[in-house]
Formats: C-alpha cells, structure tokens, sequence
C-alpha cells in the first residue's frame, strides 16, 4: 500500500481541521503549524526515498538515515519557521510555538508511519522511547532554528550564516540521535532529547521567574 | 585511534568551554557578538560529537560526507558572521587610511587556501570530494581575511578594537590551525592529528574567553 502515509495523514489531520474551525486564534495557530509538520513529514518521507533511489544509492540505511536524511528533514522543517519569520513577525514567543508545533506534528506523522511499517515488531517500550525521545528531538531541533532566528534577524548580515549555523546545529543534534538510537546504545539516544528537554524548561522556568519577580 | 582521541579531546574542550562561559548564553543583556562566537564552538561541539558517537556506535571512523564536518563549517560561518556582520562595519569605514591593511590581510585567506593545495594534488580523496572540503572550507577562508584585519587595524582611540583584538588573534590561529588538522587527517598523519587537535581545542576554548572579555572591555 504505497499511499499509507497519505491515508494516515488524512486520518489524523482531518479532525484537527475541525478542530482548528472552532478554536481561538492561538490554538487554531498552534494545530495549524502542528498540521504543517505532518505535511512536511509526508514530503521529507518522499524526498528521501527518492534520494535513496537515485543518488545515495551505495549508502546502507545507517549511514543515510544519519549523513543525508537529517539534513533533509531539518531543512524541509525551518522553511514554514523562515517564512514566519521573514514575512510575518519573529517574535520570539511565537516562533517559538510555531517551531515547536511544527516538530510535534513531524514527529506524529514520522512515529505512525514507522510504527505501521515495523507492526510486528513494536512494543510499549518502543512506543515510549519514540514517542517521548522523537517527538522532543524533532521539537527541540526545530525550535534552535526558530529561536535561533529571532536573534539573528535582527541584522541582514548576521541572518544568512546565523541561519545555516543554526540548521547545521540542528541537523548534527539530529544525525547524533538517529545514530544511537539504532545501536546497542539506544538509551543514550533515547535520554538525550529528554536531557535537553529538561534543560531547556529548566531555563524558561528561570528566565519566567526573573521576570515575574522584576 | 588519533582520529577518535582528536574529536573526543575538541568534544571536551568545547563541552567545557561552554560551561565555563556559560552566562554568554543565559544573559539576555549580553551582546550578539559572544552569542554567535558561542554558537560557532556549538556547532563544533555538535559536530565532534557526531564524530565520537559515530566510533561509539561503529568503532571505525566514516570515510565520505559527514554530518560532523557541517559542524565545522557552521562554527566558521558564525565566526564569518561575527566578523563581517558585526565587527567590520565598526572597525573598517572603507577609508584609504586602512587600504594597506585590508592588503596584507588578503594573506590570510592565501594561506589557508594554499594549505589545501596538497589536497588536492596528492591526496586519495575522489575528485567530489576534495571539491566539497574545499568549498565548504570557504567560511574559514573568508573568515581568516577579516580576523587578520581586525587584529592589525589600529585602534585610532576606538577601545573596542583594541578590546576585540585578542579574539581576533585566536580566530586567526583556529582557522589556521583547523585547516592543517583537517589536512592532517586527510593524510592520517597520526601525531600530527593529535598536535593540531590540542592547539585546535585550546583555541576554541581561548575564543571564548577573549570574546566573552573584549566585549566587557567594549562595554565600561
């Protein structure tokens, strides 16, 4: 069934469109930007497999799915979080849900497809790690850009190279992820996002605090 | 091995070094300047990261396109990014004052470019990619122009050139010192690798510092 993943997409954004009709502004921005990363998942799937065919064709699995589809996918995610900010506003508090939306819905449509083409062999745990480890890394990687980007667009000189800067970072934070995560090391990959995750919400936290205390 | 050690002992440097300054990135008042040089010692952080957990995983070092090597050149994109974006248009009004300094500069990028001359000429590296180093080694070669004249301009009373001058300095010596590694290990000349790496790690380390120092210095 080559079109699964398009049936698995209709599935799941079809009720978040009905959703999105009666919902107040932010939140219908919030599933919107969640519904864009399902639809980005569905390009970045295709893209690979074309470039898999077609031009990494000596590359085994492991090595395209840590040098080629990282930067694919990191690449395909930051264009909705550019365009944002480019043409529309780069506040950091928007960017900021907007990229992590954006990651969220990546990771649902990445984690369905995965878990319908490997049926046979998924378990709780399985859904534990790619549910709280892929979901949080495909977050946090989009996030550094959208973040990243409301400081650098401050100044056109800064944005080109702050940007690539910021896609190489997220694209290698990626490639370092998918590496473990099909190893014998499977819980380094799996605690890493975790890690960060709790680092970085750690940080909002106090940052929040100093600003409620002044 | 060399290689494995060399990327483990930058990965650590780098770790620190980031921690050591870490009130770059969590000071909100701080300026853009020591954020980006930060984020350039992350994306090489990244970067030999991927490098050390690719040994991990596979216990042999990747010959071919690496992710790791992205790392290197978003960290001199930053560094490019800095210097260009931030600091020239402070320290260089395009005077004919300054003509002979932007001369001599051209020195740096000649330098490292011609590094990458043997590369090209004797290595075993497929044609694609010694084109690709090669092309993607153009921030750091870019970036070696406009670290050397930062570092020679004179101040004419301006602190903050004198305050930056030290980074500037450093950043010469990284991505003087990178490129040899990098050619080194093109060639797996073994001590060499080891020798580059410790001077590479120490300078990313001291790059931070001078950048973190400068600007307090820019700033009284």
């Amino acid at each position: 069934m080559d079109y699964l993943i398009y049936v698995l997409a209709i599935c799941i954004c079809a009720p978040l469109l009905l959703m999105m009709i009666i919902a107040d502004n932010k939140t219908r921005r919030l599933l919107g930007f969640m519904i864009i990363g399902i639809c980005i998942s569905i390009v970045a799937a295709e893209f690979n497999s074309i470039m898999r065919d077609m031009v990494f064709t000596s590359l085994d699995l492991f090595h395209l799915t840590t040098s080629v589809t990282p930067i694919s996918e990191e690449v395909l995610k930051a264009i909705p979080i550019l365009f944002v900010a480019i043409f529309i506003t780069d506040k950091r508090d928007i960017l900021f849900t907007q990229a992590m939306s954006i990651g969220i819905g990546f990771a649902i449509m990445e984690n369905t497809h995965i878990l319908i083409q490997n049926i046979e062999s998924v378990s709780l745990f399985w859904a534990m790690v790619r549910g709280f480890s892929s979901g949080l890394m495909h977050s946090i990687c989009t996030l550094l850009v959208g973040i990243g980007i409301s400081m650098v667009k401050k100044r056109r000189k800064l944005f080109f190279p702050g940007t690539f800067a910021l896609l190489v970072a997220a694209s290698t934070y990626h490639s370092v992820f998918n590496m473990f995560i099909q190893s014998d090391y499977m819980y380094i990959g799996a605690l890493l996002p975790i890690g960060t995750y709790l680092i970085l919400a750690y940080t909002l936290y106090k940052r929040q605090k100093n600003l409620t205390y002044e | 091995m060399y290689y494995w050690i060399s990327s483990g002992l930058q990965l650590l440097c780098c770790v620190i070094g980031l921690i050591l300054f870490k009130d770059i990135w969590f000071n909100s008042k701080k300026a853009l300047f020591p954020k980006l040089v930060a984020l350039g010692v992350a994306c090489i952080t990244l970067g030999s990261l991927n490098d050390v957990a690719y040994f991990i995983v596979r216990k042999t070092q990747f010959n071919g396109l690496y992710i790791g090597f992205f790392g290197i050149i978003g960290c001199f994109l930053s560094l490019l990014s800095v210097s260009y974006g931030q600091l020239d248009r402070l320290f260089d009004d395009s005077s004919k004052a300054f003509f002979k300094y932007r001369i001599i500069s051209i020195s740096a990028p000649i330098v490292v470019s011609a590094l990458f001359v043997p590369v090209f000429m004797t290595s075993n590296l497929p044609m694609s990619m010694r084109i690709f180093t090669f092309l993607g080694w153009l921030p750091a070669i870019f970036a070696s122009y406009y670290n050397l004249k930062h570092s020679i301009l004179p101040d004419c009373g301006f602190v903050f050139v004198k305050a930056v001058r030290p980074y500037n300095i450093t950043a010469v010596i990284l991505e003087v010192s990178y490129t040899i590694h990098i050619v080194l290990r093109i060639y797996q000349l073994n001590i060499g690798i080891l020798i580059s790496s410790i001077v590479v790690s120490s300078s990313l380390i001291a790059l931070l510092y001078f950048a973190k120092k400068g600007v307090a210095q820019w700033t009284i």
